[in-house]
């Protein structure tokens, strides 16, 4: 039997499920407005760190002044382990906690995540592993870059990280753009066929209940490895101080705990994005032309948004390269 | 409905990540300097975290000894602050004379207190200050959220003894008053941090 045909079209459970994948879209529209390249200003870089003209609201300064003190208090902790403290299961858990507050903030390829999981069929195993993977690599990355700095070039790791760092984003949001393109070629082209044939795909129906085939598996692991191999700043920056307290081990332990944190937000972006837009396409009804629209203007709709986001990554890059 | 429940979970902890991203916390102190004819300028210190210090302290602390030498001074002016021009060094100035943002600073000079690294620096720009009182809006920002940078507790604000003038300051956000501005690379914008006003006035 085909549940899926079953399944209840109205009700308070429908309606809450429709509101939250609103809010879901609504966030990715809302947060393109702030989500451009960070460069470290204090340092000379190809890409001018990008300017804001808004405020924090008081809110999310208090998201801020919370990470100010977890990052305080985590630094105190590598330093009483630097001298003979005993204090790691704290100190990975101060690392959890700044992580986690660190990826509530713009950044870590949230959008780009959420965008792939609006246009293509996916579950939320598909979600957890994507979301999960891509904070890993971003702190592996870090870890790889920091490290091999140290030991090639002890001298210089901070002002090196800048300009490495810069040249990894650059590749990762070309790459991000020539993955947006390819999905919006993907849509397209499944229309254009659907036109000629005048048969459905039955894209729509892969896309709501999460039916993933070859090409999607192919096109998530290039958003992963595009998007987390870029290293994360804040990771760096702990770890840079971990060893110059001498402490390599426990910079990595650090970096471990710190990208669960940052998963944990990684993870709750893409599975909203995939029950969003599930809720959003249930409350449709089947097979209608509505349905194939909505089916369609999302494939089309977050294959565009991931060129938007990856062009609006590499504008600073551009601007610096024109300058 | 526990999809349903999940899925408003996350979507609520979505919402909360549309904000600011910093990577340096910094505290500001700010100095008034008098000249004849009113304020000749401000100093800025700036005290970073210990992840920051950490960074400079091995790049650019080539003796190891926690301390820095003219030499060392003048390599971390030339690597790690002067390319803060780009930025204004993050000052926003508003007076009776408009908006000023600075492109170049003075007597840049970093050390060590307390385990963390200073920078201190001086920000020319004369305020004549004449009959009646003188509103000055002095801020501190980090408009690209890579920083974020609060006031340290004690004495944000410091105005030096003077027979000539004498003043008195705030600190507030003020979402009424916003600091207008243009910056070094043509860009416009409008920001309204805690910013310092201070009313300063001319001994009779």
């Amino acid at each position: 039997m085909d549940e899926s045909k079953e399944r209840p079209r109205s009700g308070p459970g429908r309606a809450l499920i429709v509101l939250t994948a609103g809010l879901a879209v609504l966030f990715l529209f809302c947060s393109y407005g702030r989500a451009e390249a960070q460069g470290n200003p204090f340092f000379e870089s190809p890409a001018p760190a990008a300017r804001s003209v808004s405020m924090p609201t008081p809110r999310l300064q208090a998201l801020i002044d919370a990470q100010r003190t977890i990052r305080e208090v985590l630094a105190d902790a590598v330093d009483r382990s630097a001298h003979g403290g005993r204090d790691v299961p704290a100190l990975l858990a101060l690392a959890f906690a700044y992580g986690l507050l660190h990826a509530l903030g713009p950044g870590h390829r949230k959008v780009a995540l959420a965008a792939y999981f609006l246009a293509r069929p996916a579950g939320p195993l598909q979600g957890v592993a994507a979301g999960a993977s891509v904070a890993l690599l971003h702190a592996a990355a870090a870890v790889a870059v920091i490290y091999g700095l140290y030991y090639l070039f002890r001298a210089t790791v901070t002002t090196t990280f800048a300009s490495v760092s810069s040249v990894l984003e650059l590749a990762s949001y070309a790459a991000i753009v020539l993955l947006g393109l390819i999905l919006l070629a993907v849509a397209l082209r499944g229309i254009v066929k659907e036109r000629k044939t005048g048969q459905s795909s039955g894209s729509g129906d892969r896309l709501e209940r999460g039916v993933v085939g070859h090409s999607e598996r192919r096109t998530l692991t290039a958003i992963i490895l595009s998007s987390g191999a870029v290293p994360c700043p804040g990771t760096a920056l702990i770890l840079i101080f971990c060893l110059s307290q001498n402490l390599p081990w426990i910079g990595v332990l650090a970096a471990l705990a710190m990208s669960l944190g940052m998963a944990a937000v990684t993870v709750g972006v893409s599975l909203a994005a995939i029950f969003g837009k599930r809720g959003l396409l249930s409350a449709l009804p089947r097979d209608s032309r509505l349905s194939a629209l909505f089916h369609h203007g999302l494939e089309i709709g977050g294959a565009v948004l991931i060129v938007v986001f990856g062009l609006l990554m590499l504008s600073p890059y551009l601007v610096g390269l024109a300058a | 409905m526990k999809r349903t429940i999940l899925a408003i979970i996350l979507g609520t902890t979505v919402l909360w990540g549309v904000s600011s991203h910093p990577h340096v916390f910094m505290d500001t102190r700010i100095e008034a300097a008098y000249g004849s004819e009113g304020l000749s300028g401000f100093w800025i210190t700036w005290r970073f975290d210990k992840v920051f210090t950490a960074g400079i302290l091995m790049d650019f602390d080539s003796d190891k000894n926690e301390r820095f030498d003219p030499g060392e001074v003048a390599i971390i002016e030339d690597r790690a602050f002067s390319n803060l021009a780009n930025y204004s060094y993050f000052v926003y100035i508003r007076s009776p004379k408009g908006a000023y943002r600075p492109s170049k600073v003075e007597s840049f000079t970093a050390y060590m207190e307390g385990g963390r690294i200073h920078y201190r620096f001086f920000v020319p720009c004369a305020i004549p200050i004449g009959e009646g009182e003188v509103k000055v809006n002095v801020a501190v920002y980090d408009d690209t959220f890579f920083c974020d940078i609060g006031y340290v507790d004690t004495a944000p604000l410091l105005l030096p003894a003077s027979d000539t003038f004498s003043g008195d300051y705030t600190i507030r956000e003020d979402r009424g008053i916003h600091i207008d501005y243009t910056a070094n690379d043509g860009s416009r914008g409008s920001t309204v941090p805690r910013q310092v006003v201070l009313t300063l006035r001319r001994e009779r």
